[in-house]
């Protein structure tokens, strides 16, 4: 069955060899018939594929000839001609990341999936599924908001997004995929019985701000759409006006979450803004504050009554770039960012997060490679362990870490 | 905690020494299969490792610049039995028609511990609980894990330089011989023993405690244990030398 599975999922067997950390040619005698799948290799195989052990070891799998009755769930969309290998690959990386993440709770004896369905249930509960989907989208928002912890004060939540994400139990990847446009996507992982939402933002020429909003997306589709889809795709060029109404409701979800009436008010009224003379500093003012994009803030202060279309279109225009790098370091370039937070943090944190598997790479979030060296510290892992883990050789490891371990660990 | 007891299970004619991937890759970048041949031959010790160890070791050699070229001498070492493999050939003439039984029981056990401590490091202490085996590997903190957790692994856990040691002991290597693999796994950055980094072989050897000994030759190393999970096992030539046999 490996044969028409891995055909159907459109993954090259090369890449996939070297996700599970085999040799390419030990892979193929697996695909071939020539030689059974060993044990050592199914726990991560059935998680990365998404298919259960079961059918990945069926002799006589019943398909068509294009494999796509036999696309596990979660590839049959990604089959998608709109989608890139490196898309592809990419899923795959963060689905492995994902097994990894999971036996890392267990070993924390933590179970963040238990929160996550508590935290989506209580959202869906409270949503009317007759209403229109922008209402949906609002009033799911408001619960999330409360939720979720993020809530704070009427200020901007930026940079409680990852964190709050993280401890209600989805992952969170922010990561470059230069050869894709696939701008946000989610998707589930970890193992059956034990799943939770992945949450992906490209950070291949996008800001901060726009990212914000992207993984907010993400989380409204992880709320209403996982159950029935098991990988929702954004895409960088989608048009600008939404029909479909999963998108209509992320849209608004995402905006109210990040720019809710409230927080309009309390910067107006802090800043003593005057929204119908309305100047590029103003603006990039408000974005620093608010921690969204230029076109969200806009809509959101149309959608809120604060400008009217002709003053939002005015104001678009506006370029506020050079005074928003003032203001905010958000939007500065990586470079920018290391030179002038060097030796504020670790240095693990910039520079050694990535990860490569064969030639796709991922840059591992900073919360689980601390969490792996934490436990590694405190003897709950082996070294080797640590090294998986965090997808890297124990080479590669402990030239990145050494000096993090302490000499019990050691 | 397992539930297995290999002792109650497997009590193999031949003494089976199981090895992690980590002293593996020594081996191989120092290029001293030859211990093993040699073990093999003069002590009936037969080396293996488990199909995930195979796997990472390949992955290892082609991927890791310092291993790279040595792929060939992994192989061969594999197809001249060397190193042998735990699967239903290797231990069909040591459980006979039970072989496959066994299989799973390894399988079995290498899932579960692989929750703890990395793939090859789990199925190559599950092969080693079930079989009875003794495991060869110089990852302590695994060993530690494992114990901690309650796991009953069969001791001593030998380290490259136990083997070292040993050819050193039974006349296999010289002391310059053994000082230089010292000094190439150093130039090399992989990590010697405490007792041999910083140190040359001859300085180091009195403060390491053999794990593996020859119980025909003089003592060498340590007399005390000087660490956890210091255990010594004795072997014995299979055919013993003739006193006048030179070494």
């Amino acid at each position: 069955m490996l044969k028409q599975v891995i055909e159907a999922t459109r993954l090259s067997p090369e890449f996939c060899a070297s996700l599970l950390r085999v040799p390419a040619e030990q892979f193929r005698l697996w695909i071939d018939g020539k030689q059974p799948i060993p044990q050592f290799v199914i726990p991560e195989m059935t998680v990365v594929l998404g298919i259960s052990e079961i059918n990945l070891l069926a002799k006589n799998p019943a398909g068509h000839a294009d494999g796509g009755s036999l696309a596990p769930a979660i590839w049959f969309k990604l089959r998608s001609e709109e989608l890139s290998d490196a898309d592809r690959e990419f899923v795959g990386l963060v689905r492995r990341l994902g097994f990894f993440m999971a036996q890392l709770e267990a070993i924390r004896g933590t179970r963040s999936s238990r929160t996550w369905r508590a935290v989506a249930q209580s959202v869906l509960e409270s949503v009317d599924r007759s209403a229109p989907p922008a209402v949906q989208g609002r009033d799911a928002a408001v619960n999330f908001r409360a939720a979720a912890n993020l809530e704070h004060g009427k200020t901007g939540i930026g940079e409680l997004i990852r964190p709050r994400l993280r401890q209600v139990g989805a992952v969170v990847i922010e990561s470059p995929v230069p050869k894709s446009s696939l701008e946000g996507c989610c998707f589930s992982i970890g193992r059956e019985g034990d799943l939770r939402p992945c949450v992906f933002a490209n950070t291949f020429k996008s800001t901060w701000f726009r990212r914000n909003e992207t993984l907010l997306h993400e989380v409204c589709h992880a709320i209403f759409d996982l159950e029935n889809d098991p990988v929702s795709l954004d895409f960088r060029e989608r048009p600008k006006t939404a029909t479909d109404l999963s998108e209509v409701r992320a849209r608004a979800f995402a905006q109210e979450c990040l720019v809710p009436r409230t927080v309009l008010v309390h910067y107006t009224n802090q800043f003593g803004v005057q929204w119908q003379c309305l100047t590029p500093q103003d603006t990039a003012k408000l974005i620093a504050a608010i921690h969204v994009e230029q076109t969200t803030l806009l809509r959101a202060a149309y959608d809120g009554g604060f400008i009217s279309e002709d003053q939002r279109q005015k104001y678009l225009a506006y370029d506020c770039s050079s005074a928003l790098r003032e203001m905010s370091y958000h939007a500065w370039t990586t470079r920018e960012f290391l030179r002038e937070q060097a030796g504020e943090s670790p240095k693990w944190i910039a520079q050694n997060r990535g990860t490569t598997v064969g030639t796709r790479s991922l840059r591992l979030p900073a919360g689980y490679v601390k969490q792996v060296i934490d436990t590694l510290n405190i003897g709950e892992i082996s070294i080797g362990k640590a090294a998986e883990l965090l997808m890297m050789d124990r080479y590669t490891f402990a030239e990145r870490f050494g000096d993090l371990i302490e000499p019990v660990a050691a | 905690m397992s539930n297995l007891q290999g002792s109650e299970l497997l009590q193999p004619k031949t003494l089976v020494i199981i090895f992690d991937s980590s002293v593996v890759l020594q081996i191989i970048a120092t290029g001293q299969f030859r211990i093993l041949r040699s073990l093999q031959s003069d002590f009936g010790v037969q080396s293996a490792i488990v199909p995930a160890v195979e796997s990472e070791v390949s992955v290892i050699v082609e991927n890791v610049p310092k291993f790279r070229g040595r792929r060939e001498q992994f192989k061969k070492a594999l197809r001249n039995r060397t190193l042998a493999i735990v699967n239903r050939d290797f231990l069909a003439p040591l459980v006979g028609t039970a072989a496959d039984s066994w299989i799973r029981q390894i399988d079995a056990e290498g899932t579960r511990l692989y929750d703890f401590v990395d793939r090859g490091e789990a199925f190559t202490h599950a092969a080693s609980i079930v079989l009875n085996a003794l495991v060869a590997t110089n990852d302590t903190t695994a060993v530690s894990r494992l114990v901690r957790q309650g796991e009953t692994l069969p001791s001593p856990t030998l380290r490259f330089w136990d083997l070292v040691v040993f050819s050193h002991q039974v006349g296999w290597l010289s002391e310059n011989d053994c000082d230089a693999i010292r000094q190439f796994l150093d130039k090399i950055g992989e990590r010697n023993h405490p007792c041999f980094s910083s140190h040359s072989f001859q300085d180091g050897l009195p403060h390491f405690y053999a794990r593996l000994t020859c119980s025909e030759e003089p003592g060498i190393g340590a007399a005390e244990t000087q660490e956890k999970f210091d255990e010594r096992i004795a072997l014995t030539r299979v055919n013993p030398l003739p006193p006048e046999a030179p070494r």
